[in-house]
């Protein structure tokens, strides 16, 4: 049977907890949601020792099953001061779910004069380290610091300087399957709450573990799970687009459609698309002997991760996205997808969230500190983050922060949190997406992208999955047979309701209202080139949730 | 009237001006270029979301793809 794990970081203790029944049900978000309203009390400041920081693999995780090692990291968000999920790829998740963990909750905290802690989970049980030496030190070291120390492909989730510092677009990065810090848990800040716990890095490691999780029904297992594999293979998006052009194929269709947020969000369309689009990126990939193709965990399918190599062929990023390169690069007009690529990899060292940071960077050029489009000037500005500097303490905090700074009034942020790639004017599904998930602008909690400009996942039937009606109870079939369950494709909505009313009562209860569930006042401008606004009211924004 | 050609499936990558008689269908455009119908799921004319049978009036900005997700 899978345990919890409790660290406590005020006295470097821990503790087994077996799995409540009423949790037995729950993985990823729904899980860390579910604890967070249950234990955190909604009011308290993220970065007190009242705030817990939470990590739970999927339901399916650690099984045979394709695509199943994503993780779920939650908390109180510094950033937008609301209930936070954020979701990475990497090695953390399948070796926790093997070595029996289904989550580990991080409690308390050190006095501030302590250092830093490193946590190391295998079936040694569970160690604390002094993480002095790394303090200060950016995730690529750290991470391959801790493979040498550990033991090469143990799972490492760290923090870097802006972590450290308690910035609140820090990020959590994980280990990709070379060892690189490419994958994050970016949005909402939740690398500022590791880091109030002092924690620098967990590492993971599962040797002398079973390769899968015990499996109720094996042979329904297999069968679910082979059929699974067959949607994602021969699904043309999940089959060929996303491994031949990574995530970044969505550049030049969103442009096209008008809906790529251009100059702080004045336009529709960037001049340059082509220029960072998924095409001309694989291009790059090729001729430099990158990799266009890789897994950001083990076991996944449809291979949407790259490595990135600058124009000597030397190694630059990796887990180069859509959303990073829109946000870094459409969205402050920087244009050389080499300079975008090296903020991104400035991001993933120094614990940063991409898609904050390209909207921060948009406000700083909004506020005169640094010309638009101007690549050198941005990397220049991001290299203080990780230095003693008030502008890296500044830009660090997030778009709305740095608007303060600079009495800059137009901000793309919704409940504190800066908007992802999709202008909401053009796509106005996602903007209703951002104005009431209780993410704040996120992109992830209803992504009408597939249904409305791409036309993958039906024309906003929601009962599909990959286009296929099948799809979602093999997935269904599949939690059936891993745990001995029967539940219906209906009891899984209703779980999806249940983790909303979770997360909306806890923002509730800090404080949020409906007048949180607003844009910013500028997407009443007019937007090119289908000269459309932002023309909902706010009784038709409040009916998105009403039936939930 | 000259057409603005903006296509992109998984191979093939050009900017180019058409001419095309007004009404023309794109489906028939697709044909023109040799491009297998099949394989072009997406059509986008002047930035909105088309079908095939969609005609053409000239002096449009046309956008071709495969099927294409992310995100």
């Amino acid at each position: 049977m899978s345990r919890i794990l409790r660290l406590n970081m005020a006295d470097q203790s821990y503790r087994w907890q077996e799995v409540p029944p009423a949790y037995a049900g729950l993985g990823g978000r729904a899980f860390t949601s579910r604890l967070l309203r249950d234990e955190v009390d909604p009011t308290c400041h993220p970065l007190s020792e009242a705030n817990k920081l939470v990590v739970a693999p999927g339901l399916l995780t650690g099984t045979p099953a394709a695509n199943t090692g994503r993780i779920s990291v939650g908390g109180k968000s510094p950033l937008t001061g609301g209930i936070k999920e954020s979701n990475s790829g990497g090695l953390v998740s399948q070796k926790l779910a093997r070595l029996g963990i289904k989550a580990i909750v991080v409690e308390g905290k050190p006095e501030e004069a302590d250092g830093f802690y490193l946590v190391k989970i295998s079936t040694d049980g569970v160690e604390f380290f002094p993480a002095s030496e790394y303090e200060g030190i950016g995730n690529y070291r750290t991470m391959a610091q801790l493979w040498k120390r550990f033991g090469r492909g143990v799972g490492v989730m760290s923090i870097g300087p802006a972590g450290e510092k308690r910035l609140t677009a820090a990020s959590i990065n994980f280990t990709d399957p070379h060892g690189r810090p490419g994958r994050a848990a970016g949005r909402g800040g939740l690398g500022a709450l590791m880091g109030s716990k002092k924690l620098k890095a967990i590492v993971v490691d599962d040797k002398g573990t079973a390769p899968s999780v015990p499996l109720a029904d094996p042979e329904k297992f297999k069968a679910a799970a082979r059929k699974w594999a067959k949607f994602i293979i021969e699904h043309p998006v999940t089959g060929q687009a996303l491994p031949t052009f990574g995530t970044a194929v969505l550049i030049n269709i969103v442009n096209e459609a008008g809906a790529l947020p251009t100059k702080n969000f004045r336009s529709g369309r960037f001049e340059y698309a082509e220029d960072i689009s998924g095409e001309h990126m694989v291009e790059l990939i090729k001729a430099r002997g990158g990799r266009t193709k890789e897994g950001c965990h083990p076991g996944c399918l449809i291979q949407c991760s790259q490595t990135y190599h600058d124009a000597k062929g030397k190694y630059l990023t990796s887990g180069f996205e859509y959303e990073t390169i829109w946000a870094l690069g459409a969205n402050t007009l920087i244009k050389n997808l080499d300079e975008i690529a090296m903020i991104d990899r400035l991001c993933d060292d120094f614990g940063l969230d991409t898609i904050e940071m390209g909207c921060t960077l948009g406000v700083l050029m909004e506020g005169g500190a640094i010309p638009w489009g101007d690549g050198p000037a941005a990397i220049k500005m991001v290299k203080k983050v990780a230095k003693n500097d008030p502008w890296g303490l500044i830009i660090g905090n997030g778009s709305v922060f740095t608007g303060r700074a600079l009495g800059v009034d137009r901000v793309p942020a919704v409940k504190g949190q800066g908007l992802p790639a999709y202008d909401p004017r053009a796509e106005k599904g996602m903007g209703l997406t951002y104005a009431t998930s209780p993410m704040g602008g996120d992109h992830t909690a209803g992504y009408t992208v597939a249904t409305n400009l791409v036309k993958c996942g039906g024309d906003g039937d929601p009962l599909k999955v990959l286009d296929n009606p099948d799809a979602l109870q093999c997935i269904v079939d599949m939690i059936n047979a891993r745990y001995g369950l029967s539940l219906t494709t209906g009891d899984v909505g209703t779980l999806g309701r249940q983790v909303l009313h979770d997360e909306i009562s806890f923002n509730q209860d800090a404080g949020f209202t409906k007048a949180h569930d607003r844009l910013p006042a500028f997407f009443k401008e007019n937007l090119k080139p289908h000269n459309v606004t932002w023309d909902f009211t706010d009784a038709e924004i409040d009916q998105v949730l009403e039936d939930l | 009237m000259p057409l603005r050609l903006k296509s992109m499936p998984l191979q093939i990558f050009l900017n180019a001006s058409l001419e095309v008689a007004p009404g023309t269908p794109v489906s028939r455009v697709i044909a023109q270029l040799g491009l297998p119908i099949k394989e072009v799921t997406l059509i986008m004319v002047d930035g909105r979301r088309r079908e095939a049978d969609f005609q053409l009036q000239g002096n449009e900005r046309l956008g071709l793809f495969p099927p294409i997700g992310g995100g």
